[in-house]
């Protein structure tokens, strides 16, 4: 339908266009030609203002946090860039919503293209990768990101690549988003998120004065300008949108917030403008006043009767428009998210939100300035002046031992309690000026080579880079899947661990003369594909690693421990198999001749807590074997059972662990009585530690042709 | 009505009904936004859309400029034939269509008002909008042309896709991704996206190029719901290639994965895929599963590469399911490059648009 306020159009069909002449087009080729010779190449691109590429600088508009009602800000954090990257970032919130604690700095040391991702309200102490002390590289060492707490939060995140003098750093080099997720605790169906991505600033080659005011734009900026002009596709308030049946109201709140910021909570106000074009071309103009980090319901910015507002269907006259927010205030550019939200009629529980971030178009004339707050936040520095006293720490332990005294600084978490990683975090700082190295250091992990012979050539490789290749060699065609696994050469069945868990370092087979096998090839699953003509005259090896030192994180040795009246009862080692061994006889532990018979099959296939996973479990574990007739674990390599090649040695006719990684080895000789049967079968196995945590499952398949 | 563009000082006088030949309008926009942040685009790509009992997608579609802009559009994803359509934007004109219902020409259409407030398809019609099949996935390609369907710049839409479930009430909203015209264009249906000069595009672009390189920073597959802590995370991904005819299949290019995770350890997989495909993450490659990656967050970079190179066009979303509900949010990748050796995209005929 036409607005009778709208100008007269052509109708949208063809028919009436007039056509123009194929020597017209030619000649329109020739000018564009002669057009493009005249204007000669394009300018060089400028530094840009995207939230589509990395960035220098990286904005977050709208963190959000309130634990009553369930939500939470998830932030993700990557280094695009094949070097390490110091990054400064700080939350900020202004206006009337800072009271305290209004920009909360913290710094964070970034490797070559790693990801790392917090929670706003829990923050992170403890990173992945420690300084290494034989290269000198720094890791993850000094980072650590202040949790908000649970208290209501509306805020921004602003971070920028630094140098190791912390001054800031061109570098193209940071992307990110964040995902606000809300779960009510009495609902939770209702679970609802929404992501956007972070906006990136470009910083302009040459320009940077490397002070900690950061001026975006203008004819000395350092970074890309603001944008002149954000467009948002929107859908108006209250316009009813219904699909497949299910009528939804719609909703939307704007989040304005300055482009620069005072680094200090200091209230920047001005006035942005928002133009309003509906589905009839119409455009009706309203100013967007904002203090700070700014969020309005669309339908109150211009009216306190919401049905009466331009941004209704009511009054917008259709439900689809476009949204032109337009910084217009000389001394402040505006960034702006919109989030929309699609409420059931029928079922408000059926609600969701999404968010928008604009088209960014143009670039603000003037400069905005961004200015970074000065201290980076410390674990533990509960007077902040930069460095972590025993008397902090011994306040911290009082803290974690329950005592009333206060000091944010050591609840990186914003948990409202002290915990033995903040603690630790706070000693790395106390240690090193808070530039902790926290724990755990980095976890070498094995690069096993990719050799078309049968000699398993692990090797640890301690460089920043340890890259597996092709970790899945023959990754399945999600669009047309097929069934046949490519054999490709593969590399050993090593595993990467979880951090903060014990794992299974090694799975695998060994040949009759104790070598290692490599795995025929991956399946679709990644599982390592173990190819034997015979179902016997092998072992299974099973390594295992705690989840860092000490005693109470070693992995424990029993691979047998069985009560047949309770079935929580389980040995250290547990494994079972998806077909039965031998004639799959559920006489638990019958490996003796003249009567040794074979260990069931377990289906469901999984470690479930039932009398006959539990005999399963401990039917095949009992036929583990230490080289003195028990089922327990090795735990020193010259105890193992395997011979292997290190690092350019050759055979060294001794015996070792397969990964030199690994702290216990279990050995399960197949013979004949529990021999595998023709065809695949998958094995599954996890390990549990002194303090009975478990390792996350890994499987193998041993295929047996014949 | 005249527009004025100044260009490099110099002032160039148009009119807007196409007097000067829009080819020059385009250009000039061109040069003039280049000194921008981001743009309109003159190529158009929604990479998801779905139309079914269960899910649908409201698609919405913006003339950014003060020009009528004129587009023909096509879906084309797990199945022949493509659909076409032609539109027609008035100057900064928003439309917005369901995926499954179309959108008619209908001049008896009311008005949005206090009690009419399910009134989609108010305003405007831009152009007769088939509905689709039940059971397409798919990505719709939009394409400015002038007001006789060839193909041309002019850099002014914009656009974005919200897929809605029916039942969990689920919406994942991705923004389309532009191709901005990139230098003069003959108005044949291969349109010529990036690279140098080469037998199949012999003036070089028409388009800027498809990105080289996708940057997906993300949680592994099945990571435990890291902020709530109840559930687990899994990432699904589209992705339609540039380098294809839209009316015939056929096409198909390798994917290579290269994953970072968190102890800056790397991986890496490789996948086939189709003219247009949508997968979970997962089932691309075990690296992509948390007990293979080793930790929750990783940075997987995508790319073609190979005999079969091809520019893509990628999207992704990330669903959250805690057992008793889930959540989905589209995760917008960022883009880095432009595919080197350029990319062909070939139209259906003009007189297969509606």
């Amino acid at each position: 339908m036409r607005s009778p306020l709208d100008e007269r159009r052509r109708p949208p069909s063809a028919a009436g266009v007039r056509r123009r002449p194929k020597r017209a087009a030619a000649r329109a080729v020739a000018l564009a030609a002669m057009a493009l010779g005249l204007l000669g190449p394009p300018p060089p691109a400028a530094a840009q203002v995207s939230s589509h590429a990395p960035a220098s600088l990286v904005v977050f508009p709208h963190i959000e946090i309130d634990a009553a009602a369930g939500i939470d800000t998830f932030v993700e954090l990557v280094n695009t860039a094949n070097e390490p990257v110091a990054v400064r970032c700080f939350y900020e919130r202004t206006g009337a919503a800072c009271t305290a604690d209004c920009a909360r700095g913290f710094f964070v040391r970034l490797t070559p293209r790693q990801p790392l991702g917090w929670s706003a309200m829990r923050g992170r102490g403890l990173f992945p990768i420690g300084e290494d002390p034989d290269s000198g590289e720094l890791g993850n060492s000094g980072s650590s990101v202040p949790g908000l707490g649970g208290e209501a939060y509306l805020g921004a995140l602003r971070c920028v690549v630094v140098g190791e003098d912390r001054r800031p750093r061109a570098l193209e080099a940071l992307a990110g988003g964040a995902t606000v997720v809300t779960l009510p605790e009495q609902a939770p169906e209702r679970i609802g998120s929404f992501r956007y991505g972070a906006v990136g600033f470009a910083a302009r080659a040459g320009m940077l004065d490397r002070d900690d005011r950061l001026l975006l734009g203008g004819a000395s900026g350092e970074y890309a300008a603001c944008a002149q002009r954000m467009v948002f596709a929107n859908l108006f308030d209250g316009a009813v949108v219904e699909l497949n049946g299910v009528a939804r109201a719609v909703s939307s709140r704007l989040v304005v917030l300055p482009c620069g910021s005072e680094g200090d909570g200091s209230e920047l106000t001005g006035e942005a403008a928002i133009s309003v074009v509906n589905e009839f071309g119409q455009r009706i103009d309203r100013p967007l006043p904002f203090a700070g980090h700014t969020v309005r319901a669309l339908s109150s910015i211009d009216t306190a009767q919401p049905g009466s507002s331009v941004f209704s269907a009511a009054l917008a006259g259709t439900p689809a428009g476009q949204l032109i927010v337009t910084s217009a205030d000389p001394r402040h550019g505006v960034l702006a998210l919109l989030l929309e939200r699609h409420e059931a009629l029928a079922d408000e529980a059926r609600s969701s939100v999404v968010a928008a971030l604009p088209l960014l178009i143009g670039e603000r004339a003037t400069a905005d300035s961004l200015e970074l707050p000065g201290a980076s936040f410390c674990p533990g520095d509960c007077d902040g002046d930069g460095a972590v006293s025993i008397a902090e720490l011994v306040q911290g332990v009082n803290l974690a031992l329950g005592g009333s005294a206060e000091c944010a600084a050591f609840d990186v978490e914003g948990d409202g309690s002290v915990t033995v990683n903040e603690l630790v975090a706070a000693v790395g700082a106390a240690l090193n000026g808070c530039s902790f190295k926290p724990s755990p250091t980095r976890t070498p992990t094995l690069t096993p080579t990719s050799s078309s012979t049968h000699t398993p050539s692990p090797s640890v490789t301690r460089t920043r880079t340890a890259t597996r290749p092709t970790a899945t060699p023959s990754p399945t065609t999600p669009p047309r899947p097929t069934a046949t696994p490519t054999r490709t050469s593969t590399p050993a069945p090593t595993v990467t661990p979880v951090p903060g868990l014990p794992n299974i370092s090694y799975f695998g087979l060994s040949s009759g003369d104790d070598r290692p096998l490599e795995p025929s090839f991956h399946d679709g699953l990644g599982r390592p594909v173990f190819e034997r003509p015979s179902g016997a005259g092998f072992s299974l090896i099973i390594e295992g690693r705690g989840a860092a030192p000490g005693e109470t994180n070693k992995i424990g040795a029993e691979a047998e421990n069985y009560d047949d009246s309770d079935p929580t009862v389980l040995p250290d080692l547990q494994i079972i198999v998806s077909r039965p061994l031998g004639n799959g006889s559920d006489i638990v532990c019958d490996k003796f001749a003249p009567d040794a018979g074979g260990v069931p099959a377990v289906s469901p296939f999984s470690f479930r807590v039932n009398d006959q996973v539990a005999a399963a479990i401990n039917d095949l574990g009992c036929r583990v074997d230490d080289g003195n007739g028990n089922p327990l674990g090795r735990n020193t390599g010259n105890l193992a059972c395997t011979r292997v090649q290190r690092d350019g040695t050759g055979m060294t006719f001794g015996f070792d662990f397969v990964n030199p990684d690994s702290e216990i080895q279990f050995c399960l000789l197949i013979a004949r009585a529990w021999g595998f049967p023709p065809g695949d079968t998958i094995v599954k196995a996890r390990v549990r530690d002194r303090s009975v945590r478990l390792s996350p499952e890994r499987e193998i398949v041993v295929r047996v042709v014949e | 009505m005249a527009v004025i563009f100044r260009v490099r000082g110099a002032t160039v006088r148009g009119e807007r009904r196409g007097r000067l030949c829009p080819l020059l309008v385009g250009l000039a926009l061109l040069v003039v936004m280049r000194a921008g942040a981001e743009q309109g685009a003159s190529v158009l790509v929604f990479p998801r859309v779905a139309a079914a009992e269960d899910r649908d997608t409201l698609v919405q579609l913006a003339n950014l400029t003060e020009s009528t802009a004129h587009v023909r559009c096509f879906y084309a994803g797990n199945g022949p034939p493509v659909v076409a359509f032609r539109l027609e934007l008035g100057r900064l004109q928003p439309t917005m269509w369901s995926a499954r219902q179309g959108r008619a020409v209908d001049s008896s259409d009311l008005r949005c008002g206090a009690g009419n407030l399910s009134c989609v398809g108010a305003g405007n019609d831009p152009g007769e909008i088939p509905a689709l099949i039940d059971g397409f996935e798919g990505a719709l390609w939009c394409v400015q042309t002038d007001a006789e369907g060839r193909p041309s710049g002019g850099d002014a839409l914009s656009g974005q896709a919200t897929i809605e479930e029916r039942d969990s009430g689920d919406i994942a909203r991705h923004g389309a991704i532009g191709l901005a015209a990139a230098g003069p264009n003959d108005g044949d249906e291969a349109l010529c996206l990036g690279g140098e000069p080469r037998p199949d595009c012999p003036s070089g672009a028409e388009y800027e190029g498809c990105p080289d390189t996708w940057l997906l920073p993300h949680l592994a597959d099945g990571t435990i719901e890291p902020a709530t802590r109840d559930g687990t995370v899994g990432v699904e991904m589209s992705l339609a290639l540039c380098s294809q005819d839209l009316a015939a299949s056929g096409s198909e290019a390798r994917l290579t994965f290269a994953l970072t995770n968190e102890l800056e350890e790397s991986f890496s997989a490789a996948t086939t895929v189709p003219g247009w495909s949508s997968f979970g993450l997962a089932a691309a490659g075990s690296v992509f599963r948390r007990e293979v990656a080793g930790t929750d967050q990783v940075f997987t970079r995508i790319r073609s590469a190979g005999g079969a190179a091809s520019g893509l066009i990628v999207a992704a979303e990330v669903v959250r399911d805690n057992g008793d509900g889930t959540a989905r949010s589209a995760l917008q990748p960022l883009r880095q490059g432009s595919q080197s050796g350029g990319d062909v995209l070939r139209l259906p005929p003009a007189s297969e648009s509606r």
